[in-house]
């Protein structure tokens, strides 16, 4: 496959003088290299401010609140199905308290009503 | 990038420019269109010397540039630049030999890929390895883009010595 060779050499034996400055590449890769750094600096810069919103500043503001109290970072869970112990319970009313606990109360077929005092806690799958 | 960088890549810049110029020109067939693949290879070479002097052979970094960049360049035809009118400086085709042009013509008919691994592995002479980390594919993919590149060369060269040479 020598003989290929020889005729791609002899397609470019009417090769045109070729441009010698490099100043022009050497300018554009300068300028790429800027962008470059801006860009990365850039995307540093917003992934600092998205980590401080979303972690750092509910954090700092939990220092001055109640010790002991939860701190919703970001997004929370919505409300899930109670269960007081085995028994699922089925919410005929329920009233939201301070400090995550919900006021449900229980009507049975009879009529009588039992008020239970419950936290949200996750449904068992 | 400091000074040393600096004068090591315009030394190596200067050196390969023109091995980089005609590979360019074999594969996409215009000197003007080589001169802009070398340069657009070149400026990516120079964000890239930093980290390519430590880890990395600029020889094989450069050929999957230029080839990334022809390919590229093939791929959206409407980037291309369009000339209005033929220049009457250039050498009419009677004047070129007869070889020339026919080999040219069935270059040009080649897929990019195929054109591009006829050109990488027998003019630039790199090995199926290295022809594959330039086009980002499998060797077996190189040896079977290179069979059918030889197959519709023979099949397009009318002269049947030439073909029979390529074979």
């Amino acid at each position: 496959m020598t003989d290929l060779n020889e005729r791609f050499a002899r397609m470019i034996e009417d090769e045109p003088a070729a441009p010698q400055n490099l100043d022009g590449i050497v300018a554009g890769g300068r300028r790429a290299l800027r962008r470059r750094t801006t860009v990365t600096a850039v995307a540093g810069a917003l992934g600092t401010a998205a980590i401080a919103t979303a972690v750092a500043v509910p954090v700092a503001a939990s220092a001055h609140s109640t010790p002991g109290a939860s701190v919703a970072l970001a997004a929370s869970a919505s409300p899930s199905p109670t269960h007081i112990g085995k028994e699922c319970v089925k919410w005929h009313k329920a009233k939201h308290r301070k400090g995550g606990e919900y006021l449900v109360v229980k009507r049975t077929k009879h009529g009588a009503e039992t008020i239970y005092t419950c936290r949200v806690v996750k449904p068992k799958s | 990038m400091t000074e040393a960088d600096e004068s090591a890549f315009r030394a190596y810049a200067v050196a390969r420019r023109p091995a980089l110029r005609r590979t360019a020109y074999l594969m996409c067939g215009d000197w003007h269109q080589a001169d802009d693949l070398v340069q657009t290879t070149l400026t990516k070479l120079f964000v890239a010397w930093k980290r390519l002097r430590s880890d990395e052979q600029p020889d094989a970094y450069v050929r999957r540039i230029l080839t990334r960049c022809y390919l590229d360049e093939r791929r959206r035809p409407w980037r291309r630049e369009a000339p209005f009118e033929v220049l009457e400086d250039q050498a009419a085709p009677e004047q070129l030999g007869v070889e020339h042009l026919e080999l040219r013509d069935a270059l040009d008919r080649l897929p990019a890929r195929q054109r591009a691994t006829v050109v990488l592995r027998f003019w630039a002479d790199a090995s199926v390895i290295e022809t594959a980390e330039a086009l980002g594919c499998s060797e077996g993919t190189v040896k079977s883009q290179t069979a059918r590149a030889l197959s519709t060369l023979r099949s397009l060269l009318a002269d049947p010595v030439l073909a029979e040479e390529m074979s």
